[in-house]
């Protein structure tokens, strides 16, 4: 009892020469200053552009002042927003890509979860079918809008080689425009598959030895070994793709964003737009991790 | 003691040899679907006149020649800026911003995941907030402060906007995580500062998740040409992804912007397949847990 009342009363003395003593002050010293590079950064070319843009959002701006520091732009409270929720078109865009990603969300998780289970097994070729399956990663930027721009002489790269040539049929078949869009739905899992592989990857051998000394199939072991136990990486990958699908370049309300932006007056409208899109994105995220936290580890 | 059930092992390999089949399969299919816009760019670039504006258009090529790779020699013969002026800026930015990118984000992550500093929780709720920002809402406010820094005609736009990217810095820091605590205590107590801590410990074991870094951001800035349009005036320091897009501004250069983007793409690829070992091994590692 008394030893244990003098390692108590050792541990508190400890407590408080790391709270008030030169170490811990050093390692904050030392933690700020290897990441102050980041930071700054990071606030210049993001936190500022992002609060003056809530601050434009509340004025009808002008050129000379878009911030509505200088007297010339004109305060106009929530109206810009108002404007944006009353306009019938930027809010049927909206709702459209809102609705686009709850139905694009399930088919790329469920695919990248797919392909990645196939992607671990041991085959030859194995390194080959990675690298495949991580292009679109790599044909970024220009590459990528020049493949899927639905100019004249460049059509879109999924339409184009269904509705033609070698696969005519299919379009016989079936709609080619559903057949354009899961090849796009696919092509925009690639990092989902390779979050999905490392996750994989991270199962104990051990599990799935057990199990199969139990005389479970190899189905039954991925439906009581590996999904429970990457599903925090299931809801990861659902939260990467909803992100990922809402600030897309090709969503139509970025569209819109630019259109308003290049108008020249507007700005104060599209930043009201783009934040409640935003907060809206936020809120998505916020009640999927919610109604999903019970699965969570 | 075991007797070893053979008929079972040769059962189960063969069970394992079909399994396997079904697997390249399927792979197969939804290998093509991700190979068909390389095959598509290929095909392009080797396409006659006639051929890139038959309607519909065809996917495959009938009569490949080599004329549009031809025309963009000529195309960049006459070019205002000799050729290779857009190849060394384009070299010189994705040099300096890979550099600089993968400096400051491992400087960043080492005391974000193994010290205990105030303010460390908040900067990393920030980071992990900042995955989700619309970045085209702040578009304006950035092209104002980089015209204010007066960094926009030089070759510093390219680079310092883009630095501190959250999504790298997450990357890194789950990597380092899955660093032992025990490795910094052991040079610690072997009288190693902060910063050789950083140099000869973390910087070494951060390799992977560096290779990462590089394969991630490589294709973004190698193809950079919104900057070049939006900050640059002097065509001499705009970028090859700059000019490889001007190419294809005409209908009638539709098969050199082909081979345009098929020469662009080539590096990306070269830089993927070097060090995407490393990357499987970092995704491994890093296991985003």
């Amino acid at each position: 009892m008394a030893k244990q009342v003098v390692k108590l009363k050792k541990q508190q003395a400890h407590k408080t020469t790391l709270k008030f003593g030169s170490f811990e002050r050093r390692r904050t010293i030392e933690g700020w200053t290897f990441s102050i590079p980041w930071i700054v950064g990071f606030i210049w070319f993001m936190l500022i552009p992002l609060f003056l843009s809530v601050r434009t959002s509340f004025f009808i701006t002008k050129l000379t002042d878009p911030y509505g520091f200088g007297g010339e732009s004109t305060f106009v409270g929530f109206d810009n927003y108002i404007d944006v929720i009353k306009d019938p078109a930027v809010g049927e865009v909206v709702f459209n890509s809102f609705l686009q990603s709850l139905y694009k969300v399930p088919i790329v998780v469920a695919f990248a979860l797919f392909v990645a289970v196939l992607l671990k097994q041991d085959f030859p070729g194995r390194t080959v079918f990675r690298v495949i399956f991580f292009i679109p990663v790599i044909l970024a930027g220009v590459i990528m809008a020049y493949l899927f721009s639905d100019s004249i002489g460049s059509i879109s790269v999924f339409s184009g080689m269904l509705s033609s040539g070698g696969m005519g049929f299919l379009s016989e078949i079936m709609d080619v425009s559903i057949i354009s869009q899961i090849g796009t739905i696919m092509w925009s899992s690639s990092v989902e598959i390779l979050i999905f592989l490392a996750a994989l990857q991270s199962v104990p051998i051990i599990l799935y030895e057990v199990v199969e000394l139990d005389g479970a199939t190899a189905w039954e072991s991925f439906w009581h070994v590996t999904l429970p136990y990457i599903s925090p990486f299931v809801i990861l990958n659902a939260i990467y793709a909803l992100v990922d699908s809402f600030v897309d370049v090709s969503n139509p309300v970025m569209g819109i964003l630019e259109e308003m932006t290049s108008a020249g007056t507007k700005y104060g409208m599209a930043s009201a737009l783009s934040w409640m899109y935003m907060l809206a994105t936020l809120l998505v995220i916020l009640i999927f991790v919610l109604l999903t936290r019970r699965w969570l580890r | 003691m075991f007797q070893v059930d053979v008929d079972y092992l040769k059962k189960a390999k063969k069970r394992k040899d079909y399994a396997g089949r079904v697997i390249l399969v399927f792979l197969t299919i939804g290998g093509l679907v991700f190979l068909l816009p390389l095959v598509y760019l290929v095909c392009t670039a080797f396409k006659p006149p006639e051929e890139l504006f038959l309607y519909p258009p065809r996917f495959f090529v009938s009569n490949p020649t080599f004329d549009n790779f031809k025309q963009l020699t000529m195309v960049t013969a006459n070019s205002l800026v000799p050729f290779t002026r857009y190849l060394f800026n384009t070299v010189l930015i994705t040099v300096a911003y890979i550099f600089c990118l993968v400096w400051i984000t491992t400087m960043a992550c080492y005391p974000l995941s193994k010290h205990k500093f105030p303010g460390k929780n908040g900067l990393f709720k920030l980071v992990t907030t900042a995955l989700m920002f619309v970045s085209a809402a702040a578009g304006i406010p950035l092209y104002l402060i980089i015209t204010s820094l007066h960094i926009d005609n030089t070759y510093l736009v390219y680079i310092l906007p883009g630095l501190a990217s959250p999504t790298v810095l997450f990357l890194m820091k789950q990597f380092m995580d899955q660093v032992p605590n025990e490795i910094f205590e052991a040079g610690k107590i072997d009288g190693a500062s902060e910063w050789k801590l950083y140099t000869e410990i973390a910087l070494p074991l951060l390799k992977n998740a560096q290779a990462t870094a590089v394969i991630l951001t490589f294709s973004g800035i190698w193809n950079e040409s919104a900057t070049s349009t939006t900050y640059i005036y002097k065509e001499q320091l705009r970028t090859l992804g700059f000019f490889m897009s001007t190419i294809g501004g005409g209908v009638a250069r539709q098969g050199v912007a082909g081979v345009a983007a098929l020469i662009m793409t080539f590096p990306s690829i070269i830089i993927f397949v070097i060090q995407q070992s490393r990357v499987m091994d970092t995704m491994a590692h890093s296991g985003i847990k």
